[in-house]
Order: C-alpha cells, then structure tokens, then sequence
C-alpha cells in the first residue's frame, strides 16, 4: 500500500512539472538602431522589436534550445502558465483605423530584460535559456499599452 | 596599351553592377526551432519554427548588404500566428522571396500554411517583397489575408490561396505598385482583390488570372490603378466595384459588373471540380472560361508568367482565371505478364 502510495505521488509529481508555456523573445537589438537618433530616427526605431519583446508563445515542449537561433532569441520555458491564457502575451499593438492596420508597436508585452536579476542576465547572456515559473517572471513582464507590469 | 586594357577593365569592374547575394532561410512549423538555415526539424541548423520568428530573427537592410531573402516555408503542421514583414530596408534588387510549398490550387492540410490568426495573416509594411505559394485562412472579422501597406512598396502575390472570413483577401494600400497573379480567392466578408488607394495615380495595380469567389466584393478598384486581365469574379454580392484601367481585358462575372472595356464576359454560369468543397479548379464540363482567356506571356517580368496556380503549363488559348484546365492523366492500363502470386500457409 505505501509503495503504491508512493509510485502514485511520483506521477502526480512528474506530470504537474511539465512546462506550461514556451516564450520566444527578442535578444539583440534591431540592426537599425545607432548610438545618437534624430527624432524620426528615433521614433521609427520604436516601432521595430525591441530586446525582451515577446515574438512568439509556443506550447510547451516545442522549442529546444537551438530555438535562440545563435544569440538572436531568448528562449523562456514558463510552469504554471496555460499556453492558452499566454497567447495574449505574442499580440501586436496594433490600432485599426476603420479598414486600415496601423502599427503601434510590434508587441504589447516585452520581458524587461535589463531588470532581470542578475543570476538571471547572466544565464541568459550564456545560454539563452531560461526555466522559470509564471509567479517568478510575470511582474518582469511589462506591458507596453498601459505601462504596467503583470 | 597594356595599361589602357588594365584601366578599361577597372572601369567596367566599377560600372557593372553586383549581383545580389542570395541568403537562403527555411520555415517549418513541424521544427522544434533553429538558426533557419535548413529544412531540418531539429539540431542547430533547424527550420526556424514559424515565418514569425523567421521575420523576428532575420530583418535587416538587405538594399546595403546587397542580398535577397529567399525563404522556404514547408511543412504539415498549421503556422498559427500572423507574419507582419516590417522592419526591413530593401530595393528592387534586394527583396525578400517568401515562397511555402501549397501548389494544390487548394487549403491543403498536407502543406504550408498560415490559419487561425486574429489579425491579417501577412502584413507587409516593407517594400519589395514577393509572396508566392502560401495557403491562408483567416476566420477573423475585419482583417486581410495580405494586406501591403508599405509606402512605395513594390509587391508580387501570385499562386496563394486564401479563405477569410475577415476583411479583404490582397488589401492593396496606398502608394503601391502590386503585381497579384493566379491567386484563389474565397469567402472573404470584405474584398477579395481591393484596390484601397484614395487619389489618383496613387497605385499601379496588375491584377491577372486570379479567381474570386463567393466575396462581398469580387476585385475593387477607386481610381482606375488597377489593369485587371483574365480574372474570374464569381458568385461574389457584386463581382466587380469601381472603374478598371483601360487595358483591362478578359475579365468574367457571374453578374454583369465585369468591366465593360476590350474584351468582357457577364453573365456566365461557371462549373468547378467541387465548389462545395473549395475546390475552384475548372471542371471538364465549363465551356465560359476554358479557352476563352488571353494570353499574357509576353508581358513584361513578372507578368511574363506561363503557369497557372497549380504550376501547369498554360497552352494553347489561356483560360480565365488561377487554374489552366487540363484533362485527367488516363489511368494507366496494367500490362499484362506473368503474375507473381504469394501462397501464405
């Protein structure tokens, strides 16, 4: 009896730590951007992806690490975050203007990449990849249309 | 003299122009992600895992590096998320080349395709870009299967299939050249082909061999941009909308909107393989658009095209519309000959 308890806590323990969701998210810099911007400059550039945007939500188990593409991307494997409720973090801030697109940005939510903790940066700066949990990183995850973190 | 030779070929070193550098990059929703440069599933070199991340990981200014994107998009599994290019820095000769692997003339299942993406599939905003081959489904209200936008964009959309329940299928916005061939066309609330430019001489539009079907509006245009030939616009609300450039022949409808310049069909009753299945492909009985086209090959690159949507070879009069009828290859007969026959105990 205890070791069928036993056997049973072990797979409720291994199939609850499966990732939830898999953030794919920008590491450089947009190849336009330059030490000193005019204003037009500057404001072009701040419509292209930015370090920390997050380009794509991906189900958990899809990415490997070869996904960071050689340094272009992170990859953050997130627990307790449904792939479903994290899809809203990959939309672009866009306005409709009655039938035209108007881009705003290219993403409504970045991870603010700078303010990471410091172990954090540095993993990430080495490997690119990072496991966390959802309650770990949400308040690092800004969003770009009101300002506020998660 | 030598001397005189050795000045000569320097100059015509400088003068020549540089071919464009092509960078090759592969897209496979089926990859687990990768530097995209091949069209393996996993490892380093892996499939980038959407034209997403593609786009995201690849921008850069072509025009100064002088190279040309080509990028294969292949694949069974659905790419669920839209692909806006924007960002880029290209020229005529620098462009980007997106090409997936659907020549069915269909949605197919079994190929590259974008499907279940709430906001417009592709939203080009770089200029130069050529889309060809890709299957789209938008099932959200109010947005485009291709909508280019780039000020002064230089477009090619040929050989796609798209299905939307949103706006249009190819929103043509302002300030664009376009040129948009052999595309089917379905289902969208809005336009199929739409010409959104607000002033004159703000566009130039060729629109040729596309089929459009069950729109709200089969091929729209405002200000007489858009040159269209040898299109089917069929079983829209209205088939045509809008004043059509002078040289705009061959054009059918099912109503009477067709464009009433050079050659012109109205009225026609059209049969397809199986329209209830999607299947816009012209079936061996239509008698008003098989052979009743005009041939555009001698045209200018691109519009030069020879093949129709399923890469078959237009022969003989061109039909109107993406698909070239041709009839069923026979079933070949068995030769008959020894047979082998397996005796299981």
């Amino acid at each position: 009896m205890k070791k069928l308890l036993l056997a049973l806590c072990s797979v409720l323990l291994f199939s609850s730590t499966g990732w939830g969701a898999e953030f794919l998210v920008i590491a450089k810099r947009h190849w336009s951007y330059k030490a000193s911007m005019s204003v037009e400059e500057q404001a072009e550039y701040d419509k292209q992806y930015q370090v920390g945007d997050i380009v794509q939500v991906f189900p958990d188990g899809k990415l490997s690490d070869n996904a960071t593409a050689g340094g272009k991307f992170y990859v953050v494997r997130v627990s307790g975050l449904a792939y479903d409720t994290a899809l809203k973090y990959h939309e672009q801030w866009i306005e409709r203007n009655g039938e035209e697109t108007i881009f705003i940005k290219r993403r409504k939510f970045r991870i603010r990449a700078t303010e990471l903790p410091a172990s954090v940066k540095n993993q990430l700066q080495t490997t690119g990849v990072y496991n966390t949990t959802w309650t770990a990183v949400k308040s690092y995850i800004r969003n770009n249309v009101t300002g506020l973190d998660e | 003299m030598r001397k005189i030779l050795l000045s000569a070929l320097l100059v015509c070193s400088l003068c020549s122009p540089v071919m464009a550098a092509t960078i090759t990059r592969y897209v496979n929703p089926g990859s687990s992600g990768g530097d995209g440069t091949t069209s393996a599933t996993s490892g380093a070199n892996a499939a980038y895992a959407s034209c997403n991340a593609w786009e995201a990981a690849e921008q850069t200014n072509l025009d100064t590096a002088n190279n040309i994107m080509l990028v294969y998009a292949a694949g069974t599994t659905a790419d669920t998320t839209a692909c806006a290019i924007s960002g880029w820095t290209t020229s005529a000769t620098d462009y980007i080349d997106f090409r997936g692997d659907n020549t069915s003339g269909k949605l197919d299942a079994g190929k590259y395709r974008l499907t279940g993406i709430a906001s417009d599939a592709m939203n080009i905003g770089s200029t130069n870009v050529r889309v060809s081959n890709v299957a789209i489904e938008t099932p959200w209200n109010g947005y485009e299967c291709f909508d280019l936008t780039g000020w002064n964009g230089n477009y090619q959309i040929h050989d796609n299939v798209c299905k939307s329940g949103g706006g249009q299928g190819i929103n043509v916005g302002y300030g664009v050249s376009a040129k948009i061939w052999n595309n089917v066309i379905y289902e969208c609330n809005g336009t199929g082909i739409r010409n959104a430019a607000t002033h004159a001489n703000e566009n130039v539009v060729a629109a040729y061999s596309n089929t459009l079907i069950g729109n709200g509006v089969g091929m729209a245009d405002s200000h007489g941009h858009v040159t269209a030939k040898n299109n089917i616009a069929y079983n829209n609300t209205t088939d045509y909308s809008g004043t059509f450039a002078a040289a705009s022949t061959h054009n059918l409808s099912k109503d009477t909107t067709a464009p009433a310049l050079n050659t012109y069909y109205v009225s026609k009753t059209l049969t397809f393989v199986n329209a209830a299945g999607d299947d816009y492909h012209l079936a061996s009985g239509d008698t008003d658009a098989i052979d009743m086209g005009t041939a555009t090959s001698g045209e200018s690159a691109p519009l030069n095209f020879t093949t129709d949507i399923d890469g078959t070879t237009r022969s003989g009069t061109w039909d109107i519309g993406a698909d070239e009828y041709v009839s069923a290859e026979p079933t070949p007969t068995p030769t008959p000959g020894r047979q082998r026959i397996l005796l299981i105990q």
